[in-house]
């Protein structure tokens, strides 16, 4: 089964082909944003270079979020496009799910996720990987960045942090955790097409997935307007 | 040239929409309104339009293709409005279409909003050349239209849309959202003379608009009632802020058309349902021995039938869009 995978949830953008378990490709961008126009381009290139055709994928799998609103959108509005045409299968996955997954070699650590969701605010889980394999340890959730870090350290354990929140939050985190802290490297920073490729397919097999109908992000947060009537 | 279908998917505001149009004739219009989702907030919320646009789009896409007996497969391209418009709700419509576009290997076609509106005055007959008052929630304009493709803005709001300053006027006075059908409703019967409104640029050389004063006006005769504790005839006002608006829209139409050399008008986008706007022009054209176009109410708000209409002929003119189509807010005629 071949799937393209895609992810714009942070101002990175990127696109995968796994087939089986084989990663065939991969573009990523890390621009100023502009997913809107490169997105597609992304896609078509990618095809282009693996001699694939649209119609080759039998599945699609997307970064559903949390993340930028707009760029969370971008993607699930064109990966409904895509497989609507044949009403082909999407897979969500957690964009933090994806961006943790990078760090599964980092065995005895908590591997932490944060997507900087300004306010002084960060989108977060905690994820682990040991034996039995990669779990999610605290679903995704937005929280203070300030009291989140002080809540870790009182939670003992090691940490790897990885997102774009690191470009942040780094020094504050060092100060908060010290020596329990640890960072991902630059290149594994942000959230990847392929590593929503692997967990789709892990997802595909325990049928979790939608299709072009039922397939939405997962913002997490409420709009203001939202947020304003309740109060 | 046979055989040609089109999707049109429209998302700019706060109607989810999608058409198919096949050689020039509209198929299907399945439009969803997002007005009961925004009435609590008193407004479009930009966020709210986009997520619900991201829920509705596929819908209103089976839909329309349903009713029009097509599946995806028939089509020669898909269509959607780039811009103007809200970014968030365009970017729904936009990435949508270019990926769906892609996946059936079919043209893409970018349509200006605008573009559009006078689009459903083809729809419903007008024909080039003719003289055109696009007026609606968000722009105010007079374009000449001398071919299906060759348009030209002779004028526009300086300010506020006319049917801004109905929606604004029609929140102050309590009647709540949306402001234009209901302040049309309640100015029936009203006095029209119970305000003394200035015709703003009414007697100018020019084909521009300004609605603001009117509007400020309008709000300082209800503030001043407000601290005398005194009772606001709200028919009295919304008569006389209906007719204010509509003496100038006319005015400025028929001066227009008569400086232009046109003898056929029409009138199109939200505002073209207004009930006073439509009598008067329907007046002043018989007046004027002017042929008069006004669409149906369902193809003068926003719906992508109208942008079908548009895409048919730029899919006769041979102009597509690529991959990179981005949505364009500000997007002029």
């Amino acid at each position: 089964m071949k799937i393209l995978a895609i992810d714009t949830s942070t101002i990175a953008a990127s696109a995968a082909v796994m087939d089986e378990n084989k990663l065939c490709g991969e573009f990523m961008t890390d621009l100023k944003l502009k997913h809107s126009e490169k997105l597609m381009f992304l896609i078509d290139g990618l095809l282009d270079n693996l001699r694939m055709n649209i119609n080759d994928i039998d599945a699609f799998a997307c970064g559903r979020g949390p993340g930028s609103f707009t760029g969370l959108r971008i993607a699930a509005a064109a990966v409904k496009g895509l497989a609507q045409p044949g009403n082909k299968p999407i897979i969500g996955v957690s964009s933090l799910a994806a961006c943790a997954y990078a760090q599964i070699s980092r065995e005895n650590e908590f591997i932490i996720p944060i997507f900087d969701a300004q306010r002084e605010e960060v989108y977060t889980g905690i994820y682990a990987h040991d034996r039995t394999g990669f779990s999610c340890i605290t679903p995704d959730c937005i929280r203070n960045a300030e009291e989140y870090f002080t809540t870790l350290e009182e939670r003992g354990g090691k940490y790897v942090f990885c997102g774009d929140g690191v470009l942040k939050y780094m020094e504050r985190i060092k100060i908060q955790l010290g020596e329990k802290a640890a960072f991902s490297g630059n290149e594994l920073l942000m959230p990847r097409a392929s590593m929503v490729a692997s967990l789709a397919l892990q997802q595909y097999e325990k049928g979790q997935y939608d299709d072009y109908g039922t397939f939405m992000p997962e913002y997490i947060r409420g709009t203001d307007a939202q947020v304003f009537i309740k109060k | 040239m046979s055989g040609v279908t089109i999707l049109a998917i429209e998302s700019s505001c706060d109607e989810t929409s999608a058409a198919v149009i096949e050689d020039g004739s509209l198929l299907s219009n399945i439009v969803f309104s997002q007005i009961d989702i925004h009435t609590k907030y008193g407004g479009v919320v930009p966020e709210i339009a986009s997520r619900s646009h991201l829920e509705k789009v596929t819908a209103v896409t089976d839909e329309a293709l349903d009713k029009a007996g097509k599946t995806l497969e028939d089509l020669s391209a898909v269509a959607v409005t780039c811009g103007p418009g809200l970014v968030g709700a365009l970017l729904v419509g936009v990435s949508y279409a270019k990926a769906l576009s892609y996946s059936l290997g079919c043209r893409l076609i970018g349509v200006n909003h605008m573009r559009g509106h006078i689009g459903a005055a083809f729809l419903a007959g007008a024909q080039p050349p003719c003289l055109t008052l696009v007026v609606s929630g968000g722009h105010t304009m007079i374009v000449r239209v001398d071919s299906y493709s060759d348009f030209t803005l002779l004028g526009s709001t300086r300010d506020d849309a006319a049917g801004e300053v109905f929606d604004k006027v029609a929140r102050v006075v309590g009647l709540g959202y949306p402001g234009g059908p209901k302040l049309d409703k309640a100015a029936d019967g009203g006095n029209e003379d119970y305000l003394v409104l200035p015709r703003a640029m009414l007697n100018e050389d020019n084909y521009d608009f300004s609605f603001s004063g009117i509007k400020s006006a309008v709000l300082n005769h209800i503030n001043a009632a407000k601290m005398k504790n005194e009772p606001i005839d709200v028919p009295g006002v919304c008569a006389s802020f209906r007719k204010c608006v509509c003496d100038i829209l006319v005015g400025k139409t028929i001066r227009a058309a008569k400086n232009e050399g046109l003898n056929r008008i029409a009138v199109c986008g939200g505002v073209a349902c207004n009930s006073l706007l439509r009598k008067m022009l329907i007046e002043a054209c018989d007046q004027n021995g002017y042929d008069l176009t006004i669409p149906d109410a369902s193809l003068c708000s926003d719906n992508a039938g109208m942008i079908a209409v548009s895409a048919y002929h730029q899919y006769l003119a041979g102009d597509f869009a690529s991959l990179d189509l981005n949505a364009s807010p500000s997007l002029s005629l």
